[in-house]
């Protein structure tokens, strides 16, 4: 651990998500995110995990500046990007984070060549002219993603969901970015393939120092692959830890009955032994209740829960949680220095 | 016979019938069903798994068609049956829970109609008891008889295909085949679903044919394990020992491919290679092309599934003597 903290490449802050759902005359809001801050540094890799419908890809789409948020704050290294360009991000901003998706048969198009996928970020952002040098990038990038190069002259249905991916990760690098948002870029894969596109996402982190945001539903691939994990749940980053630890020590009741319903052959004895007690259904986030989004379904439910969101807790170094067995953490409305912010 | 196999399926082959040929996607493979056993089928997206499942129900329509092999469910010729023998194999003797519970029910009809549904089309029983053997349902996968008349829209995913386990269990069939039941689920529900199908089964005793693409659930929740590659089952064995003991190159390959929660943080290989392209298969053993331990035989001679111990099968040259 370097004692200098560097400072993160790319933030958020209390960010909030409202989405406007239901029909002509009954608006209704869905709060999708409910201040969400996170940091990502260079050479890190941040898992953001979460089931269905708890944020995580709101927070990568707004990251990418594919969505506005509703308020918070966007900071560039350290800028308010926001404020310096509220309406549509920058090229500069596009060419810097840089975002894979989850159906890499839907993110490419079937008519061009893959030659022509790479080419296009190459000469719009100005990173290779000529014929000359377009054909080497191309080639450059292919073999750092562990492509061969024929592979440029086929098109997006010639290969698998696996060499896909690669495709879409080598686009993503064409510009030479410096954050990679990869939003479940492995659930769509066969399993035989998967721990491939770990491996290279690892790697470009270590080679290149890419920072890379993991979003996943597989928490024991966020801690294959990430430094820190980050835990959300009903629009609310509840727990964030160094990987090993949060698997080890997890504070927050969501992220243990997370952990126990995990498949873990290895570790487990009979079929259904250790159920967690997680009841109830899923949060309401269509005209959300005051309190904790988990309050419904948390074994260890008490009334404060249900009046106010507790505030960020720390419970270790870089170990942090956002519930009232805990403690009643910093003012929730007031700076977060917590919410991600390692010490480095 | 009390001991025989409640499902044996023998040489099964299932042909895509294309303009260029035809593709098997299921290549001669047997295998046995105990009562009261959950057999765990894994498997790759193109391994022929789901296939299996339907060839069993004979819901396959072209352009794939059976072109070999045998099928029997508690002794009788599932490939001889003639259209009101098949209408009484399904639901009654085996019931199908797919992937997508969503699509599986109608949204303009409330779950407990649907219910009294499969139990009216195949018992000559009235609307009232019908609808008293939904509530009975409802109640039994963990619903709640409250919900019988909501629609399906106002369910949570979990609900749902917990509804639509209700409707396979209608008529109480000796055997489920369960294709992906969980897969679009979160963990959490996931592991509720799961511990209710574990309920359930110690309650009435049935037997699961469970499919899915994810190895270590299905070693968690079988009894045995088959591995499916490239429509051809490559080992089988006791879950146990599977985990324990892979033998087949592309059993240790899967198993090394997803990261575990606890233990050491091992470096991930994964199978070098892509699943190959069923239009034209790999010569001779068809993992060949990806397998890290590949001898010169291998290319050109297929390898049978072949007794290694007791319960164990493999199909692999490196265990050839």
């Amino acid at each position: 651990m370097t004692l200098v903290a560097d400072s993160p490449v790319l933030e958020i802050e209390r960010l909030t998500k409202w989405f406007s759902v239901g029909g002509l005359f009954s608006s209704k809001r869905l709060r999708a995110l409910a201040g969400a801050s996170l940091a990502l540094h260079r050479r890190e890799i941040v898992a953001l995990v979460g089931e269905s419908g708890s944020g995580k890809s709101t927070i990568a789409r707004i990251m990418a500046r594919l969505l506005a948020p509703s308020s918070g704050r966007i900071l560039l290294d350290g800028k308010d990007v926001l404020a310096s360009e509220p309406r549509r991000a920058s090229l500069a901003y596009r060419r810097r984070i840089q975002m894979i998706f989850q159906d890499p048969f839907g993110s490419l198009n079937s008519v061009h060549t893959i030659a022509h996928h790479l080419e296009r970020p190459l000469l719009l952002h100005g990173k290779a002219r000529g014929h000359g040098e377009l054909h080497d990038s191309v080639r450059a990038l292919l073999a750092t993603v562990d492509l061969d190069a024929d592979v440029a002259m086929k098109h997006p249905y010639e290969l698998s969901g696996g060499q896909r991916q690669r495709v879409a990760i080598a686009r993503a690098l064409a510009v030479d970015p410096d954050v990679l948002l990869a939003d479940e870029p492995i659930s769509m894969l066969d399993v035989s393939i998967r721990a491939g596109v770990l491996n290279l996402m690892e790697r470009l982190k270590e080679e290149r120092g890419l920072a890379e945001l993991y979003i996943t539903h597989d928490v024991a691939s966020a801690r294959y692959l990430a430094d820190r994990t980050l835990v959300m749940y009903a629009g609310y980053i509840v727990e964030g830890a160094p990987s090993d630890e949060l698997i080890a020590s997890p504070a927050h009741p969501y992220t243990r009955t997370l952990l126990a319903a995990v498949p873990d052959p290895g570790a487990r004895g009979s079929p259904a032994s250790g159920l967690p007690a997680a009841k109830g259904g899923a949060a309401a986030l269509v005209n959300p209740p005051p309190g904790c989004p988990f309050a419904s379904r948390c074994p260890d439910v008490m009334e404060a829960c249900r009046r106010e969101m507790p505030g960020v807790e720390q419970v270790g170094p870089n170990h942090w949680v956002r519930c009232h067995l805990v403690g009643p953490g910093g003012s929730p409305s007031g700076p977060d220095p917590a919410q991600g912010e390692p010490a480095r | 016979m009390p001991d025989a196999p409640l499902l044996r399926v023998r040489d099964l082959r299932v042909e895509y019938l294309g303009p260029r040929g035809s593709v098997a996607a299921v290549d001669g493979v047997s295998f046995d069903l105990a009562r009261g056993e959950t057999l765990g089928l894994a498997g790759e997206s193109g391994s022929g798994k789901s296939t299996i499942a339907q060839a069993i129900l004979r819901l396959l329509g072209p352009p794939a068609a059976i072109t070999g092999g045998s099928i029997i469910v508690d002794g009788a010729e599932v490939l001889d049956m003639s259209e009101p023998d098949l209408r009484a194999l399904r639901w009654r003797q085996v019931a199908l829970v797919f992937q997508s519970a969503l699509t599986a029910l109608n949204p303009v009809m409330t779950v407990g109609d649907q219910i009294a549904d499969a139990v009216l089309s195949h018992q000559g029983t009235g609307r009232r008891r019908a609808r008293e053997r939904a509530a009975h349902l409802l109640d039994l996968v963990g619903i709640g008889t409250e919900r019988i008349d909501s629609y399906p829209h106002e369910f949570s995913g979990g609900m749902r295909q917990r509804a639509v386990i209700a409707i396979a269990l209608a008529l109480e069939p000796p055997l489920l085949l369960m294709d992906e039941p969980t897969t679009a689920l979160d963990v959490v529900v996931q592991r509720e679903i799961l511990h209710q199908i574990g309920e359930l089964k110690k309650k009435l005793g049935f037997s699961i044919l469970f499919i899915t693409h994810d190895v270590s659930l299905l070693v968690e929740i079988s009894t045995r394990v088959a591995i499916l590659y490239a429509g051809k089952l490559v080992e089988m064995a006791d879950a146990k020992e599977l985990l324990q003991d892979p033998r087949h190159p592309y059993t240790r390959g899967l198993l090394a491919s997803s990261p575990s929660l606890r233990g050491p943080r091992l470096k991930l290989t994964g199978i070098g290679g892509s699943p190959p392209d069923m239009r034209s298969p790999p010569s001779g053993c068809r993992f060949h092309p990806r397998c890290p331990d590949v001898m010169v035989r291998c290319s050109e001679d297929p390898p049978l599934l072949t007794q290694r111990g007791a319960g164990r099968s493999v199909a692999c040259h490196l265990y050839s003597t």
